[in-house]
């Protein structure tokens, strides 16, 4: 029990009385807008101040979490004007529709982050995670910055916005060179669009196209050239040979016995 | 940065930023005269008594941890808590000796003081050592004598010279200061209904408002004790009035309104006798700190 003046200050003449606004002359609480509670006025203040002037918000100034172990489960909103700071360790935020910050969001855990719909910073929003999860998250926007610096399991992202340097596997720049420098080889499985593109590529090359068993037209030319042009051996002899124009290989040997011609090697490579 | 509203006040004391230090003391064997000022921390009790260790003429500074490097004789406070800003919430004290009333208590600060300075002496004696205070240039600081020894009989009359809080040196003491005959230990022994007493200070020249050090003290006749030059800043006062009721006072509410305790205070009790109190008289009390 409190005295005041040798008298029970919990006696209701003592409320309200005029010596509590001394708090304000001294040393201690030199603001002449202090007030009980701080920053009402009538018909809300206990203690008036000496001056009107101070702003309170008890509900929307901030949130501050320096917690471990945490769990939010199935909260609706999380909203903060100023800042709005998460320094935790192993934590869950199951079902949270919204958290928003107008100024900045720092989530520093090793937790687990699931069933988010909506994380909204307008300036800056950091990411510093430990090994964790992040699941089904439907949506989260950046209208400045978003930096993810992480050891996690991403999984069941429906939507992800935001400039995000540098270039990543994930990349269209990335994607683009994995597709033009892939093997058309591995990917002709019959129906596929590989294989598709793959049929389309012989049809468009016509050098490509089947003259007679396996050979192709680029392949018939070849060793026709060879016979008619290229230079040749043993042409007055039991076995001729045939080459290419640069004399490398050795496109068509056969063979010539009383009239009869056989072909023993071709090489159209 | 001190408190901004009784939010912050209320979050800092429930956050730990709080101590209260109950205190007691019992004075000695002689009985107070009525209308005198003495010194407590030289009783026993808790804290402990305050010896006056030190070398003669040789300032010694006190603080809160490490007393006058002998005895830790200031009440806990605390700590040092800057960049916050320390104050007084709540004082109280008792007494059940029906003399210990009226009387009134006053907190200072004690910067330190100049022991060993005897009263055998007509002629000045030069104080030494530069006084690190806890106050710029001493402002609001205070002196006044308590003797540690009795003195004889003989009257005499005390002046000094000291700085003011300019600093300017040579101010002397504006009236004569009378020092009580047969003045016993832990008298402030200018004080009291005598002609030319003073009391619980030594009175200041014209403009002065502190003291930043002290040259040299001198006495008009030679008288035998001993005694310490104390220089203080007072804090508050503490009336009290019925015998066996705790006196408080509310420093948040009432005026003056949360004095400062500044990092390392050393604090110690004056007392002035409304009464002849009874020798052996007990007192008791609390003193409540916050800071944020």
């Amino acid at each position: 029990m409190r005295l005041l003046g040798g008298d029970p200050g919990t006696l209701r003449p003592f409320w309200g009385r005029t010596d509590l606004r001394n708090q304000s002359v001294g040393q201690g609480i030199s603001s002449e807008l202090a007030g009980i509670p701080y920053g009402h006025l009538a018909p809300s203040s206990w203690v008036l101040p000496y001056q009107g002037g101070a702003m309170s918000a008890f509900t929307y100034v901030g949130a501050t979490f320096t917690v471990n172990n945490l769990n939010l489960a199935a909260g609706v909103n999380l909203t903060g004007p100023t800042s709005v700071t998460f320094t935790v360790g192993p934590s869950q935020l199951d079902l949270v529709v919204s958290a928003i910050g107008s100024s900045s969001i720092t989530f520093t855990v090793g937790g687990t982050l699931a069933g988010a719909l909506a994380a909204v910073g307008a300036s800056t929003v950091t990411f510093t995670v430990g090994p964790s999860t992040l699941g089904a998250i439907i949506d989260a926007v950046a209208a400045a910055f978003v930096n993810f610096t992480v050891t996690a399991t991403p999984r069941a992202i429906g939507n992800l916005e935001g400039a995000v340097t540098p270039f990543t596997e994930l990349s269209p720049q990335s994607l683009s060179a994995a597709v033009w420098s892939s093997l058309a080889s591995a990917y002709d499985e019959p129906g596929t669009m590989g294989e598709l593109l793959n049929s389309a590529g012989s049809a468009a090359d016509p050098l490509l196209g089947i003259v007679e068993g396996t050979l192709t037209l680029r392949d018939v030319m070849r060793l026709l050239l060879a016979v008619n042009a290229g230079d040749a051996t043993g042409l007055e002899g039991n076995t001729m040979i045939f080459k290419s124009q640069d004399g490398t290989v050795i496109r068509v040997e056969a063979s010539y016995d009383g009239g009869d011609r056989t072909i023993t090697t071709i090489d159209p490579s | 940065m001190p408190f901004s509203s009784m939010d912050a006040l209320i979050n800092d004391i429930t956050s730990g930023q709080y101590q209260r230090s109950d205190w007691n003391k019992i004075t000695g064997a002689s009985a107070y005269t009525a209308g005198r000022w003495y010194d407590f921390s030289n009783l026993g009790g808790t804290p402990v008594a305050n010896a006056w260790a030190g070398t003669a003429l040789a300032w010694r500074t006190c603080d809160e941890t490490t007393g006058n490097g002998t005895q830790i004789f200031g009440l806990p406070n605390g700590g040092n808590v800057s960049p916050n800003t320390k104050h007084v919430l709540n004082v109280s004290a008792v007494t059940a000796v029906a003399t210990g009333v009226p009387a009134q208590l006053m907190l200072v600060d004690l910067q330190g003081y100049w022991p060993g300075i005897t009263n055998n002496s007509a002629t000045a004696q030069t104080l030494t050592g530069t006084p690190s205070l806890r106050y710029t240039n001493g402002a609001g600081c205070r002196l006044f004598w308590v003797q540690t020894s009795a003195a004889g009989a003989t009257a005499q009359n005390l002046s000094l010279s000291y700085s003011n809080t300019t600093p300017t040196s040579g101010r002397a003491l504006p009236v004569t200061v009378a020092m009580t005959a047969s003045a016993i230990v832990g008298h402030i022994s200018h004080s009291g209904t005598a002609a030319n007493n003073y009391g619980p200070f030594l009175p200041l020249a014209s403009g002065d408002t502190g003291v930043s050090t002290v040259a040299s003290v001198t006495f008009s006749a030679a008288n035998t004790g001993t005694g310490a030059l104390c220089l203080a800043k007072p804090l508050l006062t503490l009336p009290l009035t019925t015998a066996s009721v705790s006196a408080e006072r509310d420093l948040l509410n009432q005026l003056p309104s949360l004095p400062q305790v500044v990092d390392g205070a050393c604090l110690v009790w004056l007392y002035f006798a409304g009464a002849a109190t009874a020798a052996s008289t007990n007192f008791y009390g609390a003193v409540e700190f916050g800071w944020g």
